[in-house]
C-alpha cells in the first residue's frame, strides 16, 4: 500500500511538471504579454521595453520557464506580475474561499444526493423514481449562469431578499454572514452537479440489489433497511466515490460562471484574470493548484476503495 | 450667429432654479447641521478592473476611482474642467507657460502622520518621469523638464516649451502626490497607499474590492462625512443590478445605457447622466489608400447617420460628434454644425475619386469595451450603400493590443475623457506628443503645428477661438470618423446626496457626499 502511495505521489510531480509545461506553452501562443496588458492603450516602445526587462519577460522561453520552475521547487512561488503580490498570498486567499465554496457544495450534493439516488433505485420505473431522474437532470441540462440567476433574482431580489446576492464576507465579522454569502452559489452548484451522484448511486445500488448475496440476505430474513445500509449501499457507493472526487477538482477551479455571477472570490474568477492580463507566474500557480487538487482527490478516492473494499488490494 | 437663448428654455431654466430652492431635500447643504451628514458606509460598485492601487502606474478606471480617495492631486478639476486648488493653494506661470510655479496648502497631513513638503511633489513627478518606472501616462503630463523645491511649499515645474494647460494636466490620475518613503518601493505601493486623501485604506483585496475609512486629520476640515467607502467588483451587470436595486449597492458607476432606463425608473433610485467627453471612433490611416484621398474620407464620414447610430448604440444617451474629439464637456469647446448623412454626395465623392464601383477595406475592432464591436458592425451597414465594402473582424482586446493597435490599420479606437481639449487633441494627431493613429499628421504639419502652438495660450477665450480652427480641419480633413460622445452614467438611490457626477466619471470626489438618515448603512 505504502509502495504504491508512494508510485502514486512520483506519477503526480509527473503530471504537475507537464501541466506546467503545457499551460506555459499555451499562454505564449496567445499574442501579447503582460507588460503590453498593463500599458494597455498608453504603451510607448521604450517603456514595453523597460517593463519586459524589469518582469524577466525579454529572456529566452526556456530560460524563462526553467528559472520559474526553479524558484518553484524552492518554495518560491514569485510575485504576480499584474497584481504586484506574492502569488502564494493571492493564491492561499482565493483556495481558501474556493474550498468553503466547495466542500459546502460538496456536502449538500452527498447529503442530497445518495438518497435521493439510493430512493431511486429502489422505487426503480416508478413515478417517484422517475421525478428524482427528471428534476436532477434539469438541473444539469440548465446552464449554471441561467440557474444563478434565477436564483439571485427570485431570493436576493428586493422583494424577497433573503440571501446577500453577491460577495464574500470573512469568518471574523460572523459566521451567518459568511454561511449566508456562501447560500446561493453553494445552492447552485449543488443542482449542477446532483445529476452526477444521482445517477451513479441509482446505478450502482440497482445492481447491486440485483446481486445473488442480496438475495441470499433477503433469504436469510434480513430486514429490508438493513439490506440496503449494510449490504447494498457499501458496495454501491464505491464509484460515486470517483464521480465525487472529479467533482471536487471541478470545483476548485472550474466554477468561473458562478463565481463571475455571484462576485466571489475564487480561484475561477482568478485563473481568468490571470489568462487576461498574461500574468503567467500567477497562471501557473493557480493551474498547479487546481491540477494537484484534481489528481490528489483522485488518489484519496484510490486510497478510499481500498479500505471500504477489503477486496481490493494495490500492490 | 450669437448664441441665443429661447423664452421657453430660459422660463425652464430659471424655473428649475428657482423652484428648486423651495424643496426641502434641497436646500443648500451648509445650513444643515454637521452632526446629520456624518457618518455611513457608501458601496459603491464597477465591473472590472481592480489590479493594483499604485497612482504612478494604474490604468483603469476602477482604480482612478479607488486612488483619488486616498490621494489628493497638486490640482482637481471642477464641473467646467477648470483648475482648481486641491494640494496646491495656489500656482502662477512664467516664461511664456514654461515655467510653473505651485505653493503648497500648510499643514496638510499624510495617512502616516507627517506632514506634506515640496519634497513629496518633486519625488512623485521625477519618479513619474523616469524612464526606469515606466509608467503609463509618462507622456502625458506635459513637455516637463525639471521639477524642483524651491522651499518647504514651493515647487517650480520648467517645461522644455510652452505648456499653459499645465494646471489642468496636474489633476490627471497618475499624478497623485504620493509621500516619498512609498515610492521608494514600488512593489508595494501596488497595495499599501501613502496618500493624503480624505479616505484611508483599510481593505484592498486585488480584482474584488477595496475598502477605505474616514481620515480624521483630512485637510478639508469637518469632510469627509462618510465614514468609509467600499468599491466592489461586479463581473456580471445583472446581478449587480439586482444588488443595486436590493440596496446592497448604493452608487453603480458606469451604468450601461441599456441597464440606465431601469434603474432611472426604480422608486427612490436616480439616474444621473452628464455630456463626457468619452468616445469610440474609426481610424482611417491617410497615408495609404483608399483614405489617403481625403474624399474618401469624407465620403465615409458622409454616410453616417449619427442620430441613429447613437440611438441604436446608446440609447441616445451622448452627444453628437463631427469627426474631432472635442466634446462640450472640454473647458475649449467651440461648437460646430451637426453632420447628417448625406448619401449621393458619397456616392458622388467615390465616383470623384476613381473609386465608383466600389471598394473593400478591412475593420478591426476589440471586444472591448462593447460599443467598439457596435460601432463597427453599424458603421459597416451605413457605409455600404455609398460604395464601401467593410469587412469586420472583431478580435480579443489582448491580440487587438498585441496585433492592430497603433500598427496603421483601420479600427476602432476608445478614448476615456481628458482633463484638457490639448491632451486629446495630441494624443490623436501629434506624431511625437501622442500616436497619430490615423497616420495623417506627415501630411498636415501646420494643423500638427497649431497644437503646438496652443501650448503657449494662457487666456481661455482666445485658446477656445485657436482650437475652433484646428478642429474645423479635423472635421473636414481629419482622420478618424467620431459619431458622438457618449454620456457619463451613473445611479444612485436618493439618500445618497450631493453626489456630482463628473464628465471623468472616473474622477470621483466623495470628500462632501453624505448618506441621509434612511440610508441602509448609516451606521455600518
Amino acid at each position: 500500500m505504502a509502495r504504491y502511495a508512494l508510485r502514486r505521489l512520483a506519477s503526480i510531480a509527473l503530471i504537475l511538471l507537464l501541466v506546467s509545461a503545457i499551460v506555459f506553452t499555451a499562454i505564449h501562443v496567445l499574442p501579447g504579454n503582460a507588460a503590453t496588458l498593463i500599458l494597455g492603450e498608453y504603451a510607448t516602445p521604450e517603456a514595453l521595453r523597460t517593463l519586459e526587462r524589469d518582469m524577466g519577460l525579454d529572456r529566452p522561453l526556456v530560460v524563462q520557464y526553467a528559472s520559474w520552475i526553479g524558484s518553484v521547487v524552492t518554495g518560491d512561488w514569485g510575485v504576480s506580475l499584474a497584481m504586484k503580490q506574492p502569488v502564494a498570498t493571492i493564491v492561499g486567499y482565493r483556495l481558501r474561499n474556493s474550498a468553503f465554496l466547495a466542500v459546502t457544495a460538496l456536502i449538500v450534493v452527498v447529503a442530497v444526493g445518495i438518497p435521493l439516488g439510493t430512493v431511486a433505485a429502489l422505487r426503480r420505473g416508478r413515478p417517484l423514481d422517475l421525478a428524482i431522474v427528471t428534476a436532477t437532470y434539469v438541473g444539469i441540462s440548465i446552464p449554471e449562469f441561467v440557474t444563478g440567476l434565477a436564483l439571485l433574482l427570485v431570493l436576493a431580489g428586493p422583494s424577497v431578499g433573503l440571501f446577500p446576492t453577491s460577495g464574500y464576507v470573512e469568518l471574523t465579522s460572523g459566521v451567518t454572514a459568511w454561511a449566508r454569502h456562501l447560500v446561493l452559489p453553494a445552492t447552485t452548484l449543488t443542482i449542477v452537479l446532483l445529476a452526477h451522484v444521482v445517477r451513479q448511486t441509482r446505478s450502482g445500488v440497482a445492481d447491486v440489489l440485483a446481486a445473488p448475496y442480496i438475495r441470499t440476505a433477503r433469504l436469510k430474513g434480513a430486514s429490508p433497511r438493513r439490506i440496503v445500509l449494510r449490504h447494498a449501499l457499501r458496495n454501491a457507493l464505491l464509484p460515486t466515490i470517483t464521480v465525487l472526487a472529479l467533482d471536487l477538482g471541478y470545483l476548485m477551479g472550474g466554477i468561473v460562471v458562478v463565481e463571475e455571477v455571484f462576485a466571489y472570490p475564487g480561484m475561477g474568477r482568478l485563473i481568468i484574470y490571470a489568462v487576461q492580463n498574461r500574468d503567467v507566474p500567477l497562471l501557473q500557480m493557480c493551474a498547479l493548484v487546481v491540477a494537484s487538487v484534481y489528481v490528489l482527490a483522485n488518489l484519496a478516492a484510490d486510497l478510499a476503495y481500498a479500505w471500504l473494499d477489503p477486496r481490493i488490494r494495490y500492490s | 450667429m450669437t448664441p441665443s437663448i429661447s423664452r421657453r428654455a430660459f422660463l425652464v431654466k430659471t424655473g428649475l432654479i428657482t423652484g428648486a430652492a423651495a424643496i426641502p431635500g434641497l436646500t443648500p447643504a451648509r445650513v444643515r447641521a454637521q452632526g446629520e451628514k456624518h457618518g455611513g458606509l457608501l458601496r459603491v460598485s464597477v465591473t472590472f478592473g481592480l489590479s493594483t492601487i499604485n497612482p504612478i502606474m494604474h490604468i483603469s478606471g476602477a482604480e482612478w476611482m479607488a486612488t483619488k480617495w486616498m490621494y489628493n492631486n497638486l490640482t482637481r478639476l471642477n464641473a467646467k474642467r477648470e483648475p482648481v486648488p486641491d494640494l496646491a493653494e495656489s500656482w502662477s506661470a512664467g516664461d511664456g507657460a514654461k515655467v510653473w510655479t505651485f505653493k503648497l496648502r500648510q499643514g496638510v497631513r499624510f495617512h502616516h502622520g507627517r506632514e506634506l513638503a515640496a519634497d513629496d511633489v518633486v519625488a512623485t513627478f521625477t519618479t513619474l518621469l523616469d524612464p526606469k518606472t515606466a509608467s503609463p501616462y509618462r507622456g502625458e503630463v506635459g513637455p516637463i523638464d525639471k521639477v524642483e523645491a524651491l522651499d518647504k511649499s514651493t515647487v517650480r515645474l520648467t517645461m522644455k516649451s510652452p505648456f499653459s494647460v499645465f494646471p489642468a494636466i496636474a489633476a490627471v490620475p497618475n499624478a497623485r502626490i504620493v509621500a516619498r518613503e512609498g515610492l521608494a518601493d514600488m512593489k508595494a505601493l501596488a497595495s499599501r497607499e501613502f496618500g493624503t486623501g480624505p479616505f484611508k485604506l483599510k481593505e484592498f483585496v486585488p480584482g474584488d474590492r477595496v475598502v477605505v475609512e474616514r481620515f480624521a486629520d483630512y485637510f478639508r476640515k469637518g469632510e469627509p462625512y462618510l465614514d468609509g467607502v467600499a468599491l466592489r467588483v461586479f463581473p456580471d451587470p445583472a446581478t449587480e443590478l439586482t444588488a443595486f436595486k436590493s440596496k446592497e449597492i448604493d452608487l453603480i458607476s458606469g451604468v450601461t445605457p441599456d441597464l440606465f432606463s431601469q434603474v432611472s425608473t426604480l422608486p427612490g433610485a436616480e439616474g444621473l447622466a452628464v455630456a463626457g467627453g468619452t468616445f469610440a471612433a474609426v481610424t482611417l490611416p491617410s497615408d495609404k489608400p483608399p483614405f489617403n484621398d481625403n474624399r474618401v474620407r469624407e465620403a465615409l464620414k458622409l454616410c453616417v447617420d449619427r442620430k441613429l447610430m447613437l440611438a441604436a448604440i446608446h440609447n441616445g444617451q451622448g452627444e453628437l460628434g463631427v469627426d474631432h474629439p472635442v466634446s462640450s464637456a472640454y473647458a475649449a469647446y467651440s461648437p460646430l454644425p451637426p453632420r447628417s448623412a448625406d448619401v449621393e454626395r458619397a456616392r458622388q465623392l467615390m465616383k470623384d475619386a476613381g473609386l465608383g464601383s466600389g471598394v473593400t477595406v478591412k475593420l478591426f475592432a476589440a471586444n472591448s469595451p462593447p460599443i467598439r464591436e457596435r460601432i463597427a458592425v453599424v458603421l459597416k451597414e451605413m457605409a455600404r450603400p455609398a460604395g464601401f465594402n467593410i469587412d469586420v473582424e472583431v478580435l480579443a482586446y489582448d491580440r487587438y493590443l498585441a496585433q492592430v493597435w497603433n500598427k496603421g490599420a483601420m479600427y476602432v479606437v476608445y478614448y476615456a475623457t481628458r482633463p484638457t481639449a490639448d491632451a486629446i487633441l495630441m494624443k490623436l494627431y501629434h506624431p511625437k506628443e501622442g500616436l497619430d493613429e490615423g497616420r495623417w499628421a506627415g501630411a498636415h504639419p501646420n494643423a500638427v503645428n497649431q497644437l503646438e502652438q496652443a501650448r503657449e495660450i494662457v487666456e481661455a477665450e482666445r485658446l477656445r477661438r485657436h482650437y475652433a480652427e484646428f478642429l474645423k480641419i479635423a472635421r473636414d480633413e481629419g482622420p478618424f470618423m467620431l459619431p458622438f460622445f457618449v454620456n457619463e452614467l451613473n445611479g444612485k438611490w436618493g439618500y445618497v446626496r450631493d453626489y456630482r457626477l463628473s464628465p471623468s466619471s472616473s474622477d470621483m470626489v466623495l470628500d462632501d457626499v453624505w448618506l441621509a438618515g434612511d440610508a441602509p448603512r448609516k451606521k455600518a
